[in-house]
């Protein structure tokens, strides 16, 4: 892979890994790089290669949210490291990219670009965020970041931040402020009639075991709170949940959504795991969020959420939803809160920086 | 013709049960081969690193040839005291089936000994498991 002189800007994007953090940061930062290309005529023809093993990826459309300058490589998250691996190499030798971002492994996944990124000619941009220390002095990865270019710190604190190329930015998010749904819009958008009552948002993210808990403690929520509350049990897509046949609560239902951020001012909480985008994305709008840190090999997620809103067990979720149900009785209209998306501050830097 | 290494990491491929690739950064080259190898599988030559590090394939064969020698010269590979020089080489890399057993010293050097109660692959799954949490940069479905 080389860099060449003139021609199309092409970004390839590795988002390597589990769940939907890798995959809807590389969208978020796909997005603008694709929209801060369109002034200049020359970059109207930058495109954008995303790489993604996600299990989610398959039933997501990227392509619609990217548009036609963008390309999305999924592969199979069944596949074991060796396979994967291949696949990766595969990418990586078939096609010239102008500039390389990896999210978070500085080594790829699997540690297959160690091989790769030293014999890469072009831009060479890590998306560097709070790593396993373990993992950081195993394979001397403060070494291994010099084969980057650029780091850039998307919000939350990370080892080598403070190395002379990283440049900290904002949180990264999906959608801007100006693009999310007005808290009417979604309202309508989760299917909620009318605004008489509150609504509890519950995310089904992670793994299968995950989504389950969550969707049992959903369904928990929406028995208990039969005539004060709403609640939706939202997806990214349609999940290996044999629900069609049960017999749920008149104020549940599952919807599904993705991005879900667009229509988070529809929810007066957020229930979640710890994952990045779930806690950055409800700081971000100002919505009240509780979640149940996951455990990550790589993602420490109990260091992402707040104590106040760390929760383990289902009455812990139930006393917060209580607040906020007795909150929704006495509370005048909310104004939404404004939020600086980090991801533009990324993409000036990255751009500037290009030669 | 020489072989070509990747000088990025370590070009090892190695294990207990199964052969893998190594991706940890090199830290020697292999005195016979000239192979980058990390420090899990670099071994110093005689048990010292100023007389240079072997790779654990190199130092195998190595291993291999010097119980040919010494078998021809005693009749019979026959312990540790001929194995003085080679206490470096004493890891599970090294480590044939029967390491455990009454007759360690005979097995280690010839390692034809079959042991039915010896580890076989399906011992790899519990091996695994019992390091979860601490094994980066294998399981495709992390984050």
């Amino acid at each position: 892979m080389t860099q060449r002189a003139d021609g199309p800007l092409h970004w390839m994007l590795y988002a390597m890994g589990g769940g939907m953090g890798h995959l809807t940061r590389a969208t978020a930062l796909s997005r603008v790089l694709l929209q801060s290309s369109s002034s200049n005529a020359r970059q109207c023809e930058t495109r954008v290669t995303l790489l993604t093993n996600s299990s989610f990826a398959a039933g997501l459309e990227i392509e619609d949210e990217l548009g036609p300058r963008a390309e999305v490589l999924r592969i199979d998250s069944s596949l074991d490291r060796h396979a994967t691996v291949a696949e990766v190499q595969r990418v990586f030798g078939s096609g010239a990219a102008d500039a390389v971002v990896v999210d978070t492994f500085p080594r790829g996944l699997a540690g297959e670009l160690a091989h790769i990124l030293p014999r890469l000619g072009c831009r060479k941009i890590l998306v560097h965020r709070d790593l396993n220390p373990k993992y950081c002095q195993q394979y001397r990865l403060a070494e291994f970041v010099e084969n980057y270019d650029q780091l850039i710190v998307p919000g939350e604190a990370a080892p080598f931040e403070n190395f002379p190329n990283a440049i900290s930015t904002q949180p990264w998010l999906v959608r801007n402020e100006d693009e999310l749904l007005t808290p009417h819009e979604a309202r309508f958008r989760l299917a909620v009639n009318g605004n008489r009552l509150p609504v509890a948002v519950v995310l089904g993210c992670g793994r299968l075991d995950e989504i389950n808990q969550m969707y049992v403690w959903a369904t928990r929520l929406a028995d208990e709170f039969p005539t004060t509350l709403e609640v939706r049990f939202v997806v990214m897509k349609n999940p290996n949940l044999d629900v069609t046949h049960e017999k749920t609560p008149r104020n549940f239902k599952v919807i599904a959504i993705w991005p879900f951020f667009q229509a988070i001012r529809g929810a007066n909480i957020v229930i979640s795991g710890g994952g990045y985008n779930s806690v950055n994305e409800a700081k971000a709008a100002g919505v009240r969020f509780c979640g149940v840190p996951r455990r990550r090999l790589y993602d420490r997620q109990e260091n992402r959420i707040s104590s106040a809103d760390c929760i383990q067990r289902f009455d812990e979720l139930r006393m917060r939803v209580e607040e906020v149900v007795l909150d929704f009785r006495t509370q005048t209209k909310i104004n939404p809160v404004s939020y600086c998306n980090g991801v533009h501050q990324a993409v000036n830097a990255i751009l500037s920086a290009c030669p | 013709m020489p072989k070509s290494w990747d000088s990025g990491s370590c070009n090892e491929k190695s294990g207990f049960l199964f052969n893998h690739e190594c991706f940890q950064p090199p830290d020697h080259v292999c005195m016979m081969c000239r192979k980058p190898v990390c420090s899990d599988h670099g071994h110093e030559f005689l048990g010292d690193e100023k007389q240079g590090v072997l790779c654990t394939t190199c130092v195998k064969k190595d291993r291999k040839q010097l119980s040919k020698r010494q078998a021809r010269e005693v009749g019979r590979s026959n312990g540790r005291d001929n194995h003085d020089d080679y206490d470096a080489y004493d890891e599970p890399y090294f480590w044939c089936g029967y390491y455990y057993g009454a007759t360690h010293h005979q097995s280690h050097a010839a390692g034809v000994v079959h042991d039915p109660h010896d580890f076989t692959e399906a011992d790899a799954e519990s091996l695994q498991a019992a390091d979860e949490g601490e094994v980066f940069e294998t399981d495709m479905s992390e984050s």
